[in-house]
């Protein structure tokens, strides 16, 4: 085996390099072959088994996961306006069966015996591991809404942040709002998956309906926050698309002359951001009324689109893997988890410092742990690693997009994001805005490939 | 500032894989050129500035594929730093008007390139040409390989009717006159794409088959050799 050298483990980090990197693929591990499992076939679980492949074919990895088909979230609300369909979002694991070799086992993981090195499977099957990878994503806490649980969102008041049914039931919502009516959505608190999600959603929503002859209705965002990632220019693109105006509390965001170019407008626009300063927290629903009730008043909707608060996927908290925040605590170097040996939880499970929930950071981190596992199983030194996370989100239309780009680094034992500039500038042009939701388009498709394919 | 933001910005985009850029890609309309109409557009070529080319190469993210200074990041894109001006701005113009499509790869270059003003086409080929030359690279190539390719480039091979390379991209692969491209230190994969594509028809902007009149007389072996000469030749000597 040509050990990896340093420079291309770091050419490996970036996933631009990646293609560039010639992997020989052959193996250390002729005489006993160790097998790696994966629990969970997300973002992070199958661009850990591609890349694990290709450093080394000689490991055996299997994925275990509940389901033949993975539906992308991210992206997944352009479905939800009828931009895209269910199919664009659906992708198979065909790719990573025959072209890497990757194992497959469609159950669901019900345990998983940290001595023994062994997982369990809802059919009652024992798989054995020399490493086991955990990436199972989110659960919802629903209980910390009153009135909220598992079923009343399947029914009545989605979140669809795992896309599926739920994201159906938002797009036929969505095209059910009478004239004039309220949709409210309620982002959940930090930490979460993909940051400008639901503000991007917020747009998405008053879009549709403002090319649907339903301009008089509003989106409401109650939001137990008073900021997010990319809200200096999606704050300014609504603003600028939906007669936005700036609660009081956001001014701070910019600058005397930038707040120039932003006056109020006389009337009220399609979007309406409640600030947790403002009392956006949302404490309880009544889906028979349609009513909402934060900390500062109540509100009635046609349409209630509230993501709960979110912690570690189910099995993680199920096994212990989570400590009290809900979230599950690794070393960072090589992202195993700090409660059980040889296990590596990745992905949204994870607790990554400034690194944020994300597709993106899932993958970055999915490509440093399968070089560092590789390493580990060889007796070779983990590397140092870098990781990056771009999230990509549009202003509403698909002319008008935006990002958030980050590298970062271990510092003194936490992952800590470079103090780079990270958004479009202020003043940036209409070709900027355009070609950045160009790009987001591309990149839905190249980073799905870069994961699946 | 700027310059941090775009090697940020460039993080966004590069995940990039050219196989899955949009499929269906739209050939045009655009007449082809002729060396008239090709000679007289160069000479109208507008005064581009150094500056306002580096500056647009940051906003308009070209950074993101083709590198801080046109050095290509990754060999999914081509090299074009101290390319010559004339043939980034026929490239650029070609884009624009459809002339090159040669596959779903070049939809983001039609698509970047229909934003842009043929003064802001000038300004960035100013900027790549005022950089220097892509590094060499190692061509890994066996002696007699590189042998074989060194004959097609300085000497040509007379019973193919091919003409040395060197006739028109320069003794070092340095760019010719006009809009004939600098060869040296080229990513030795864009290379292949472009002489494939030359050869079996896909790409056809050059004047009067300039280019594919010979790549139709070259085996996959010999493009590829070429590709990994060319890579590994240090053309900035010359400059």
């Amino acid at each position: 085996m040509k050990a990896i050298e340093r420079r291309d483990f770091l050419k490996l980090l970036g996933a631009s390099t990646l293609a560039g990197v010639s992997l020989n693929g052959k193996s250390a591990f002729a005489g006993a072959q160790p097998h790696i499992v994966v629990v969970g076939g997300g973002v992070g679980g199958a661009t850990f088994s591609k890349y694990l492949r290709l450093a080394d074919e000689g490991i055996k990895v299997t994925i275990i996961e509940k389901n033949r088909k993975y539906l992308r979230p991210y992206g997944s609300s352009e479905v939800i306006t009828g931009h895209i369909s269910m199919d664009d979002i659906t992708v198979t694991y065909d790719a990573l069966r025959d072209k890497y070799g990757v194992n497959f086992i469609f159950d669901e993981v019900v345990g998983i015996d940290f001595d023994k090195q062994r997982v369990r499977t809802a059919s009652g099957s024992n798989v054995n591991y020399d490493k086991l990878v955990v990436a199972p994503g989110i659960s919802f806490n629903f209980d910390a809404i009153e009135g909220l649980n598992q079923e009343i969102s399947d029914i009545k008041v989605p979140h669809a942040w795992i896309p599926g049914k739920q994201t159906e039931l938002l797009a036929r919502q969505l095209k059910a709002v009478p004239k004039g009516g309220t949709i409210i959505i309620a982002p959940p608190p930090n930490p979460y998956r993909c940051p400008p999600g639901p503000y991007e959603r917020a747009g998405l929503f008053a879009q549709w309906l403002k090319e649907h002859g339903n301009p008089t209705a509003k989106v409401l965002i109650l939001d137990p926050k008073n900021g997010f990632t990319t809200d200096v220019t999606m704050l300014q693109a609504w603003h600028r698309l939906y007669n936005f105006s700036l609660p009081e509390g956001a001014r701070e965001k910019y600058t005397e002359e930038q707040l120039a170019t932003m006056p109020d407008h006389p009337e009220p626009g399609m979007i309406e951001w409640v600030m947790g300063d403002m009392g956006g927290r949302v404490l309880r629903v009544d889906p028979d009324a349609m009513m909402v009730e934060t900390e500062m008043g109540q509100y009635k909707a046609d349409m209630i689109n509230i993501i709960p608060p979110l912690k570690a996927g189910k099995i993680a908290l199920e096994t212990g893997l989570a400590d009290d925040s809900g979230w599950c605590p690794i070393e960072r170097k090589t992202f195993e988890s700090t409660l059980a040996k040889n296990v590596h939880v990745i992905g949204d499970s994870s607790i990554a410092d400034e690194m944020p929930k994300s597709g993106y950071s899932a993958n970055s981190q999915a490509k440093v742990v399968a070089l560092q596992i590789r390493a580990l199983l060889a007796g070779e030194e983990p590397g140092t690693p870098i990781w990056q996370n771009t999230c990509y989100a549009l202003a509403g239309n698909t002319d008008y997009g935006m990002f958030v780009a980050d590298v970062f680094r271990l510092q003194d034992g936490v992952i800590r994001r470079l103090p780079n500039q990270r958004y479009l500038p202020f003043d940036a042009t209409e070709v900027q805005y355009k070609l950045s939701a160009l790009y987001q388009q591309n990149w839905m498709r190249a980073f799905t490939d870069d994961c699946f394919a | 500032m700027k310059k941090t933001f775009v090697s940020m910005a460039a993080l966004g985009v590069m995940a990039f894989s050219s196989a899955t850029l949009a499929a269906g890609h739209e050939r045009t309309q655009a007449e082809p050129w002729t060396p008239a109409t090709l000679s007289s557009t160069l000479q109208g070529m507008p005064e581009g500035d150094i500056q306002r080319g580096k500056e647009l190469h940051n906003d308009m993210f070209c950074a993101s594929c083709h590198g801080v200074a046109g050095e290509a990041l990754t060999h999914n894109w081509p090299a074009l730093n101290g390319q010559r001006a004339e043939y980034t701005y026929k490239m650029l113009l070609d884009y624009q008007d459809g002339r090159r499509h040669e596959d779903s790869r070049a939809d983001i270059m039609v698509k970047v390139a229909q934003k842009l003003t043929k003064e802001q086409m000038a300004d960035l080929a100013m900027f790549y040409a005022a950089q220097d030359l892509p590094k060499p690279r190692e061509h890994g190539l066996s002696d007699e390989e590189f042998k074989r390719a060194d004959r097609i480039a300085r000497q040509g091979d007379p019973t193919r009717l091919l003409t040395p390379c060197a006739a028109c991209h320069g003794v070092k692969g340095e760019g010719g006159i006009n809009e004939t491209p600098a060869l040296a230190g080229q990513q030795p994969d864009y290379f292949i794409r472009t002489m494939s594509a030359y050869r079996d028809g896909q790409r056809d902007n050059d004047v009067n088959k300039g280019m594919s009149q010979f790549a139709k007389h070259l085996s996959d072996d010999d493009i590829r050799l070429l590709a990994y000469y060319y890579g590994s030749i240090d053309g900035n000597t010359k400059k």
